[in-house]
């Protein structure tokens, strides 16, 4: 059995794209394999900041003999009418090397065909691999690619050398700048040179002899490891942020875990700011007293760095030093920006915000702060806020945004809103404010948290209901995947906000009040009928996603949402779209009882009433004449649904009750069905029971299109 | 054990160690520039095929990050050395290394890594990919494989080494302020460069007069299209350089609102891209001089007019 190895030597890749990288070199690899029918035992891959490199163990010599099947011309035109060969016949003779003798013939629908069987030997392996592989290099795709040298290829950073083994032979593959041979390099400072690869299967060997741990999770769990000794060592917790362990796996061959310190007085910075220093700007791991009881958080931020050296320990007080000095710098900096910001009062920095433009065209960010203002108040109106805390709404939008004019958020944008709770607390605003200010940004993703106080609820739905309708009414639409000012993350926020906290708010009531604050601030004309099916339709979206997450049936996803799509189309009342919580509560009780055996009984009783009237919408009655009702079970129907008919049309029932409805239904309209022959001769009969059906359809249309419902 | 060079001395040993490599050792330019890119050595030169090698110590003013001479590390003017590799050879990061063992830093005892940074020039039209070489957790280096500039493909690639002199001084000399670093024996760096510090930080954010700034833009962006209408590249050249400066002193002094800069940005950039095809085009009449293989040049000359019909 034959290993191969493919090793691609390149100079430092950005270490997200490493991964990635790697995984499509694997899947190129195992689509050549799939194609040529190569069986082979393993498949193992393995990736460095400088290298992507595949080993396929267990390989065949050569591909399988394949028997092929050449049809040639028909037996009429191959021989003459003295039963001689033709020059059609000695011409696919030649051209497929075989005597004319040894020909056969085949029926293919009802025609006679000379026919020829032969054997194609299996190509060699490795001449396969010199051109599949070579397609594997050029097929490598990533988000940027660049040039070097005098050379035309294009690659994420340039390749500098590559390894191409057959077991203890080169396969030698011609690239532009070079052609493949026997000879890696090791770790840049602690080997030196090239080394030859005696056999492709001893490459991790091998380079573990140089220094490099070239497979991906190794090299990952020795940082992890000497993590954990560090901890035992220092008797602390240091953190590891999943992102940033990977992120520092990718940047190092041979990691060395070290820790530093730096000065206590920095520890007086709020923790996000030391923190944000270590991880993102330096790709530290901060260090902590102690972990927090639930979840890997810390508690208690110590004066140290944990940073990964890649290299040995020889010098390690040196980098450790070094590493500590730029720390020092780093955190000067942003205490000098602490010092300073804290100088200003909070609303100055909101004047300062007058010259920064939010969208071309849509005002500056003070603007679009007092558009979040006015619909923060029409919210907490809708929610039926005390005065109090119609204050402390008013308070945290005023509030939102003044963090982005200060040198700290400015030097770290990350810390949006948690500058601005730091900041406000230092000028002794309530502390309801300063959560407000910081939680307003709540929930930034699909697992984040919501808003702690109610009071910044409303902030929260008018900042992002703001953000997407600003981009909207500039018809900056998410398409596909692209979506640069994270519009969907906003909407979904938005919609997790109404759903997850339960509130009694109507979609089209805030799409069409941030459409009028925006015209009427910015006085603009806008399209508002389109703008807000647009909005809707897209928080739609959003809102199906919710359900989905919730795990509610698709079918009954469908059947909910359906009606709001109806009733945008037949554009009459917005007002009585039900509440995106009631459909919520709806579909949760329903996902109880979909399958019994009363609702599927319901569902189709309806479903057959709705088809009915659906199809002679001309013959319905205008109005039901009582006294041409003369079967029982059409009586009984009337008489049931007079609840319905006469309960206030813009009321809804609960879920519970409108189940309990269903149910005294169904029976008679079942029976109805059986015994009443709707379409009655007479018109008057027919127009009746039509109107019965419509009825109760559209009664039942209202909660949800049973239409959609699909029985297991 | 540190080698403790001063930064007198660690421009000395990078002349020397690249004049060895072939290069042109090339003089800061007489014209306000904000990095080494900007010196038409390299803004220029970089276009073309035409082979080039050179290294200089850069001057570059960056007004907004003045800061009186009180901060440790942030300056109105530092120094960049910059070296220019076109084309980019093979072993060019190897040639680096090699250059950082020159200053006295042995990659053995450190920890040295090359980490994603991209860079780009709006200014000029120029982008490039490459790394910001940390020492230590420092960046002391930025490494760039220049992929276009003035809005033109590069062809071949040049390699742009820009060190921070003052950073790797005060990596070398161990000090925390480069107001303490010393300049050479027995004159420290703050005895040449606190007052210039102090005084251009107050023009810049007191005293500048920004009216005189945004019609001196106006007309130098009026004299570069005059130059240019000539064909004449350098002179066209320098004053997109003072464009570039005087608006870099008005935005320091928070005279250029957001919307704007975008304008004054992409009026600079044009007039760049202007001058770096008509530097292609007269490069090309002169049938590229520098190229050694002549051959070679008369393809490109070739394949330019070709290109242009």
């Amino acid at each position: 059995m034959n290993t191969y190895l493919l090793e691609i030597g390149l100079e430092e890749m950005p270490a997200q794209m490493i991964l990635p990288a790697v995984e499509q070199l694997k899947l190129s690899a195992e689509k050549t394999c799939e194609q040529h029918q190569l069986n082979f035992n393993d498949l193992k891959y393995y990736s460095s900041p400088r290298r992507l490199a595949i080993e396929i163990l267990g390989l065949p010599e050569k591909e399988n003999d394949r028997k092929v099947e050449l049809k040639g011309p028909p037996v009429s035109v191959a021989k003459d009418v003295y039963n001689n060969w033709t020059k059609a016949a000695e011409g696919f003779a030649k051209k497929n090397n075989i005597p004319i003798k040894n020909l056969g013939t085949k029926t293919i629908e009802g025609k006679e065909y000379l026919f020829l069987q032969k054997y194609e030997s299996g190509q060699s392996v490795p001449e396969l691999l010199q051109e599949s592989a070579k397609q594997w290099i050029s097929e490598l795709n990533f988000p940027k690619n660049m040039r070097w040298g005098s050379y035309k290829t294009r690659c994420i950073r340039p390749i500098r050398w590559v390894v191409s083994l057959w077991n203890t032979k080169v396969i030698p593959i011609k690239l532009e700048m070079l052609v493949a041979g026997d000879k890696t390099r090791g770790h840049r400072f602690l080997s030196t040179g090239y080394s030859k690869i005696k056999h492709a299967s001893d490459y991790e060997k091998h380079l573990n002899n140089r220094k490099v741990i070239v497979n991906f999770e190794k090299r990952r769990k020795a940082i992890v490891s000497q993590v954990r000794k560090l901890e035992k060592k220092n008797n602390c917790y240091i953190k590891l942020d999943e992102t940033l362990l990977n992120e520092v796996t990718n940047l190092v061959e041979w990691p060395t875990v070290l820790i530093g310190n730096f000065e206590k007085e920095f520890l007086k910075l709020p923790d996000e700011v030391l923190i944000t220093s270590m991880e993102v700007h330096q790709r530290y791991f901060p260090v902590f007293r102690s972990k927090k009881k639930n979840g890997s958080e810390g508690e208690n931020l110590l004066p140290n760095f944990v940073t990964v050296r890649n290299g040995n320990n020889k010098s390690i007080d040196t980098v450790r030093r070094g590493n500590a000095k730029v720390l020092r710098a780093r955190l000067s900096d942003a205490r000098f920006f602490y010092q300073e910001d804290q100088k200003n009062l909070l609303v100055e920095f909101n004047k300062k915000s007058e010259n920064v433009v939010f969208f071309q065209s849509r005002g500056s960010q003070l603007q679009r702060v007092q558009r979040i203002i006015h619909l923060s108040k029409f919210i907490s109106e809708k929610l039926n806020f005390s005065l109090v805390q119609q204050n402390h709404v008013q308070r945290i939008a005023e509030l939102s945004k003044f963090d982005l004019g200060t040198r700290m958020v400015y030097e770290f944008p990350e810390l949006q809103g948690v500058m601005g709770q730091n900041y406000a607390r230092l000028k002794n605003e309530e502390d309801v404010v300063c959560q407000g200010i910081r939680e307003h940004y709540y929930p930034r993703n699909a697992k984040d948290s919501l808003p702690r106080n109610s009071e910044t609820v409303p902030v929260s739905i008018g900042d992002k209901l703001d953000m997407i309708t600003t981009a909207f009414s500039l018809a900056m639409i998410p398409s596909g995947s692209a979506d640069p000012y994270a519009l969907r993350r906003n909407a979904q926020g938005l919609v997790n906000l109404i759903l997850g906290l339960r509130l009694p708010l109507n979609l089209g009531e805030l799409t069409e009040k941030a459409i009028l604050i925006l015209e009427e601030q910015q006085s603009l004309k806008l399209d508002n009928m389109k703008l807000k099916g647009e909005l809707l339709e897209f928080l739609m979206q959003r809102q199906r996603w919710f359900f989905r997450e919730q795990g509610i049936r698709y079918d009954l996803i469908d059947a909910i949402l359906k009606i709001k799509e109806d009733d945008h189309n037949s554009k009459n009342n917005y007002e009585n779209v039900i509440l995106p919580v009631k459909q919520l509560e709806l579909a949760e009780y329903l996902s109880d009882h979909l399958e019994t055996e009363i609702f599927k009984r319901s569902v189709e009783a309806i479903v057959r009433a709705e088809n009915i009237s659906n199809k002679y919408p001309n013959k319905i009655a205008k109005q039901l004449d009582e006294s041409q009702l003369e079967i029982n079970h059409e009586k009984k129907l009337f008489k049931v649904i007079q609840p319905i008919l006469n309960a206030d049309q813009d009321l809804l029932l609960t879920p519970e009750d409108y189940l309990i409805q269903l149910k005294k239904i169904e029976p008679i309209v079942t029976n109805f069905f059986e015994d009443v022959m709707v379409m009655d001769e007479n018109p008057i009969k027919c127009g009746n029971r039509l109107w019965l059906c419509n009825k109760l359809a559209s009664w039942s249309s209202r909660y949800l299109n049973l239409k959609a419902i699909v029985f297991s | 054990m540190r080698t403790q060079h001063t930064i007198q001395e660690i421009i000395i040993l990078l002349n020397e160690y690249w004049h060895k490599k072939g290069c042109i050792i090339s003089s800061p330019y007489d014209v306000e520039t904000g990095a080494g890119t900007m010196n038409p050595m390299t803004s220029l030169r970089t276009l073309g095929p035409e082979e080039w090698n050179v290294a200089y110590v850069e001057p570059s003013r960056r007004p907004a990050d003045g800061r009186y001479g009180e901060n440790p590390n942030r300056l109105y003017q530092h120094h960049q050395y910059q070296v220019i590799l076109k084309p980019s050879p093979d072993d060019v990061e190897e040639i680096y290394l090699e250059s950082l063992q020159a200053i006295g830093i042995n990659p053995i005892d450190h920890d040295i890594r090359f980490v994603e940074d991209n860079w780009e020039a709006p200014t000029l039209g120029a982008w490039g990919l490459g790394w910001e070489i940390w020492l230590d957790g420092m960046e002391i280096t930025q490494f760039t494989y220049f992929q276009q500039v003035g809005g033109i493909e590069c062809h071949p690639v040049s390699a742009e080494l820009t060190y921070g002199i003052e950073r790797i001084a005060t990596y070398l000399q161990d000090v925390d302020n480069v107001f303490d670093l010393e300049y050479t024996k027995g004159v420290s760096y703050s005895a040449i460069f606190r007052q210039p510090e102090f005084e251009h930080s107050k023009y810049t954010f007191e005293v500048a007069d920004t009216e005189l700034f945004f019609r001196h833009f106006n007309d130098y962006e009026k004299e570069a299209n005059r130059a240019l209408e000539q064909r004449l590249v350098f002179p066209a050249y320098d004053y997109v350089l003072k464009c570039s400066h005087t608006f870099n002193q008005l935005d320091a002094a928070g005279a250029i609102s957001v919307s704007a800069r975008a304008s004054f940005i992409g009026r600079v950039r044009n007039i760049a891209q202007s001058i770096a095809k008509l530097f292609l085009e007269e490069r090309c009449k002169m049938a590229f001089p520098l190229m050694k293989d002549r051959e070679l040049a008369q393809k490109w000359v070739y394949k330019l007019k070709s290109e242009k019909q």
